[in-house]
């Protein structure tokens, strides 16, 4: 958790290497990476390695709902 | 190696890209992966936007009663008595129902949208924007005569909704509960009751399209404004709780009342193509749906448009008051202009009265005034700022009626001003 906290907190190129910045974006005609919904108001973007992966507000509920759900979530 | 056991070493988080073994869970998208640590921090990065200022703005819960609406309509908005009357109470049943929506009952309520009525500069989009400020919800202000039939040149219906999302920040929650004043809605009546070969689409065309949206639907926004494509995302958002207020000047529509009751003025003094006056407009006070449908709207448009409210035209009292009661009144608007040059500036009453007059003989309502005042004032905004010693400045009657320029007095003296 540590990790991407500090990221959080700190701006600019040295915490763009180290993986990506966790922020909340307000764009037009962004999409969500988990549901493909255009997600508008509340959106959470991260960018490691250069990439950029979006996640909206409604995914994120859903995906602590089933981290804190016994079995089941895993990927892989 | 097992291709499982490659794909789950080669499975990690999208956002931290820590690998599946250094965290608990890790959950699928399609093609990304989030794990459980970073579902926590976007849970606290939208936890904090949620305490930011959007979530720290009263909401809408507590809304004030008719009478208070009234009282701070009043502060802004001059004469018109019956019309903020109808408003305030209007505008309180409006949010009471969406308050009480959220209890289970029997009985459902209905939404009331608005349509204002009234002659140009009389006050109606004034009224709901003052509305929107004291309600503290998004408002927005669309222009009918833009629109046009889906599909045609022009724009979607839709797009109105688009404004109120902007409005509300894109908090889409926020915007399903906001005022959207529609302009000018008299011009997109029907043209002719004689069916035509060709579709009126930026008339009765439009009536039919706003149809479910002020009724209340979940409407298909596209996010960039412009047309719809089937290739394209849409904002859902739900009108059922979005308070439509239309208004118009509806010019010529007390003739269609005067024929109606049979009450019709003869003689020299009926002027068919003169200025709406106070007397003139007053006979809109009688106004019923029948005459809305005989002026070109459509029987299921009337039908979602319940409170008519009619205002009336501005007579010279009211146009005086307008200039200097209003809490950001004109007089008071350019005082502080000149008091900023440290400056005094005096309108004399009768100077008032003559700016009033000669607004009414614009026939704009209270639109002409600024222009007015504007030109009256344009010299000795230009020479002020440049002369110092210039301490007053008063407009009297003949710098309106003459064209003179306002006297300037270097040092305060004592005059016979009152405003």
């Amino acid at each position: 958790m540590g990790d991407l906290k500090d990221l959080k907190r700190r701006s600019g190129g040295a915490a763009q290497d180290r993986g990506g910045v966790m922020r909340l974006v307000r764009r037009m005609g962004m999409h969500c990476d988990f549901c493909g919904r255009l997600a508008l108001a509340v959106a959470v973007e991260a960018r490691p390695d250069g990439r950029q992966v979006s996640i909206c507000s409604r995914c994120v509920g859903e995906a602590a709902r089933t981290v804190h759900s016994h079995g089941g979530g895993d990927a892989a | 190696m097992t291709e499982s056991s490659d794909r789950r070493r080669h499975t990690r988080c999208s956002f931290c890209n820590k690998g599946q073994e250094q965290v608990r869970k890790l959950i699928a998208g399609p093609g990304v992966y989030i794990c459980d640590q970073c579902i926590e921090l976007c849970q606290e990065v939208l936890e904090e936007e949620n305490k930011g200022p959007a979530a720290r703005r009263p909401r809408t819960n507590v809304v004030p009663s008719p009478q208070a609406i009234w009282s701070s309509l009043n502060q802004y908005v001059v004469g018109q008595d019956q019309a903020k009357k109808v408003l305030s109470v209007a505008v309180y049943n409006h949010y009471k129902r969406i308050n009480s929506s959220r209890e289970a009952s029997d009985v459902e309520l209905q939404k009331s949208n608005v349509l204002l009525v009234g002659p140009t500069g009389c006050g109606k989009t004034l009224l709901a924007q003052t509305l929107a400020r004291i309600l503290d919800v998004p408002f927005s202000i669309a222009d009918a005569t833009s629109l046009t039939e889906a599909g045609y040149v022009g724009e979607d219906v839709e797009n109105i909704l688009l404004r109120l999302i902007q409005a509300a920040d894109f908090d889409i929650a926020r915007a399903e509960r906001g005022i959207i004043y529609i302009d000018e809605i008299d011009k997109i009546t029907r043209k002719s009751d004689n069916p035509s070969i060709t579709r009126d689409v930026s008339g009765e065309g439009v009536q039919q399209a706003l149809l479910k949206i002020l009724e209340g639907t979940v409407a298909n926004v596209p996010p960039q404004g412009g047309r719809k494509h089937p290739h394209q995302d849409f904002i859902q958002i739900n009108t059922g709780n979005i308070l439509f207020i239309c208004g118009g000047a509806f010019e010529g529509l007390e003739r269609l009342i005067e024929q109606r009751v049979g009450h019709r003025t003869i003689g020299f003094s009926s002027e068919p193509g003169g200025k709406r006056t106070k007397e003139s407009t007053q006979i809109l006070q009688q106004m019923q749906a029948q005459d809305l449908l005989r002026y070109g709207l459509i029987p299921e448009f009337v039908g979602r448009l319940p409170i008519v409210v009619a205002l009336q035209s501005l007579d010279e009292d009211d146009i005086t008051r307008i200039l200097t009661e209003p809490k950001n009144a004109f007089v008071k608007q350019y005082q502080k202009f000149f008091a900023l040059d440290d400056v005094e500036l005096v309108f004399e009453e009768a100077a008032l009265r003559a700016i009033a007059g000669q607004a009414l003989a614009l026939g704009t309502g209270a639109r002409g005034l600024k222009s007015i005042l504007e030109s009256v004032l344009l010299t000795s905004m230009f020479e002020v700022p440049s002369h110092p010693e210039i301490k007053r400045c008063v407009i009297t009657e003949k710098s309106i009626l003459e064209s003179t320029e306002p006297e300037l007095y270097p040092e305060e003296e004592p005059q016979a001003a009152s405003a």
